[in-house]
């Protein structure tokens, strides 16, 4: 199963938003995934496959393993959905290699 | 729906102001001045944006300060607000700032729903634009108003 942060300062605002964007998108494209929202001090970047963020954060976030997924634009969800299918793909050739 | 939350308390049109703190303060006002929160979410707003930085204005154009659950928020509630001159905030792709939604919340969820019914309004570009030239908080709360119940998120 994909594991995902969604990762803002306080935990309440663009990481719950996130999270729902990124649920809409990952059962629309049947993805079994688990979608965490964070705040930037409990993040554990990585207990995850990767971690959707705003590009104040991703700055903060010390991890080569996990992909990170910069929003600057967090309503854009054309933009989630493109990044998003790209870690599933690339998630899919690791596990199969 | 969306107009559970802004109503003729909660939202302001042409606000004029000089620095993105102003902005910030008087979007936490409303919060104030609609009983959802007390003076002091206003000073954890701000200390948000001190901490976290310009993560706030979360698309072109659009901030929404917050800060975390606690003893200063009654119940959840948000307000909307737009400046008559955009402000920067120091974003490097969203700013200037011409319109401002704040937010308050008691828990990590219960305001999920308040929060998704404003992502679907922001969506909305052709919305948006009639929003930022608005000239009164009635002509906004129009807009707001209008097929909420067509709105998605």
């Amino acid at each position: 199963m994909l594991k995902i942060a969604t990762v803002c300062g306080a935990g309440v605002g663009s990481s719950m938003m996130l999270k729902v964007f990124a649920e809409q998108i990952l059962e629309h494209e049947s993805v079994d995934a688990d979608v965490t929202a964070s705040d930037i001090s409990s993040l554990d970047p990585a207990a995850y496959d990767a971690i959707i963020t705003a590009s104040a954060f991703a700055d903060l976030i010390d991890s080569k393993a996990t992909r990170i997924i910069r929003m600057d634009n967090m309503l854009d969800k054309t933009y989630l959905r493109e990044q998003l299918i790209h870690v599933i793909s690339e998630t899919a050739g690791r596990n199969e290699g | 729906m969306i107009t559970d939350w802004l109503q003729k308390n909660s939202v302001l049109a042409q606000i004029e102001v000089s620095s993105s703190t102003e902005a910030i303060e008087k979007s936490g006002q409303l919060l104030v001045d609609s009983g959802c929160a007390e003076p002091k979410y206003i000073t954890a707003m701000l200390e948000n944006f001190y901490r976290n930085g310009n993560y706030i204005v979360m698309a072109p154009g659009i901030a929404v300060p917050h800060a975390s659950p606690g003893p200063a928020v009654l119940r959840p509630g948000l307000s909307l607000l737009t400046l008559k001159k955009p402000i920067h905030f120091g974003h490097p792709k969203n700013d200037p700032v011409n319109l401002v939604a704040a937010f308050c919340a008691v828990d990590h969820q219960s305001h999920l729903g308040m929060l998704m019914d404003l992502a679907a309004l922001l969506e909305r570009q052709d919305k948006l634009e009639r929003m930022r030239i608005a000239s009164s908080k009635k002509e906004i709360l129009k807009i707001v108003s209008e097929d909420v119940e067509k709105s998605s998120c």
